[in-house]
């Protein structure tokens, strides 16, 4: 990567050189490379483990919509190759496998509230049979993209001000 | 039994996994390259050993997270642990709080600032420039967000430059993402648990 303006975020809220933000961004470009970075890492990881590369894509759709962040949800959209998963990012309907479907009620309640009875949320994930490994790689999907849309909202808002 | 912390506080907690950490005698080259460290470091905590569990994300996340907190320029350092507890005051991460909360005290040399953070829900008597801070990072932590451009209208009028606000923003977001990794795979004790 030659530049932080080559990056997902900054290409998806079209911040460029010549942006009143470029100069503040410039400052801290090697944080907008590890955020590209954790952004492969979380989305397309070269061990996908439990979530396919699609399955992950549905799934930040999910928590982009959750937050109200519809360009964001719109790029992860574009990136669900499997149509079967959509369902993962349905509002009103989850998946008829027990497994996902327990995976996206998670998903939903540590996106928006983390507090949330976290140890029975645990429970639930090793009680359909998933590892160690396996929920800390779905925390690491939601915690990243959780960072990320902020990230992206707050650009939003800073590109609108200044 | 180790008592669990409910309340904010400035001692930092221990932090207990609801998961087994990987043993770092067993890790993988992959593991091991992500924790930046080697098989006979007895210093490794267990919240980085959790997360190793995942070392892709865990390889970009730490060096990531240090750079948000700890590069030169931009935000103070104090402010850069302001925005850090404001969002982990919001999200109710008790460890993060701690953690975060007493190095902004160690920093400022003050505990008063965090007295009125974990006393008033809205913080509104910090002074201003701060409390723009404060809220700035609350509303970005909620979910959904709540943020728009005249919070940053805001900041800039208590003198904030750009990249002031960049690093704000980054260090409330960075929150977004440990505070749900703390809550939700391990909770904060008294102290580490007696073996049995």
């Amino acid at each position: 990567m030659n530049s932080p303006f080559d990056t997902t975020l900054l290409k998806l809220l079209d911040i460029d050189e010549s942006s009143p933000l470029a100069s503040a961004i410039s400052g801290r470009t090697n944080l907008f490379e590890l955020t590209e970075a954790s952004y492969i890492a979380a989305i397309f990881p070269d061990d996908p483990g439990i979530l396919s590369h699609s399955q992950r894509a549905a799934l930040a759709t999910r928590i982009c919509l959750i937050n109200n962040e519809s360009l964001l949800a719109d790029h992860y959209k574009d990136l669900v190759s499997e149509p079967e998963d959509s369902v993962l990012y349905a509002q009103n309907s989850t998946s008829e496998d027990n497994v996902m479907a327990t995976i996206v009620d998670h998903v939903d309640i540590n996106s928006r509230n983390p507090k949330h009875h976290p140890e029975d949320q645990i429970q639930k994930l090793k009680a359909i049979g998933l590892t160690d490994t396996q929920i800390v790689s779905i925390f690491a999907v939601i915690a990243f993209v959780s960072y990320q849309l902020r990230v992206l909202k707050g650009l939003r808002a800073m590109k609108e001000a200044l | 039994m180790s008592r669990k912390i409910e309340s904010f506080t400035t001692t930092v907690p221990f932090w207990n996994p609801f998961v087994t950490p990987i043993e770092l005698q067993k890790a993988s080259e992959l593991q091991l390259e992500a924790l930046q460290t080697t098989p006979s470091n007895t210093q490794v905590g267990e919240y980085v050993l959790v997360l190793a569990h995942d070392p892709e994300t865990l390889k970009h996340r730490t060096p990531l997270f240090n750079g948000i907190m700890y590069s030169r320029g931009g935000l103070s350092r104090a402010e850069t642990e302001l925005s850090a507890v404001a969002t982990s005051v919001t999200n109710e991460c008790i460890y993060c709080t701690a953690v975060h909360a007493s190095r902004y005290n160690d920093l400022t040399k003050t505990t008063q600032d965090m007295a009125t953070i974990f006393s008033e829900p809205d913080s509104s008597s910090l002074e201003e420039r701060k409390h723009s801070i404060y809220d700035f990072s609350h509303k970005l932590s909620l979910s959904p967000p709540e943020i728009c451009s005249d919070d940053v209208t805001k900041l800039t009028q208590q003198g904030l430059e750009s990249d002031e606000i960049l690093d704000v923003v980054l260090s409330s977001a960075i929150f977004a993402w440990a505070n749900r990794l703390m809550l939700g795979l391990g909770e904060p004790l008294e102290s580490r648990p007696q073996l049995s």
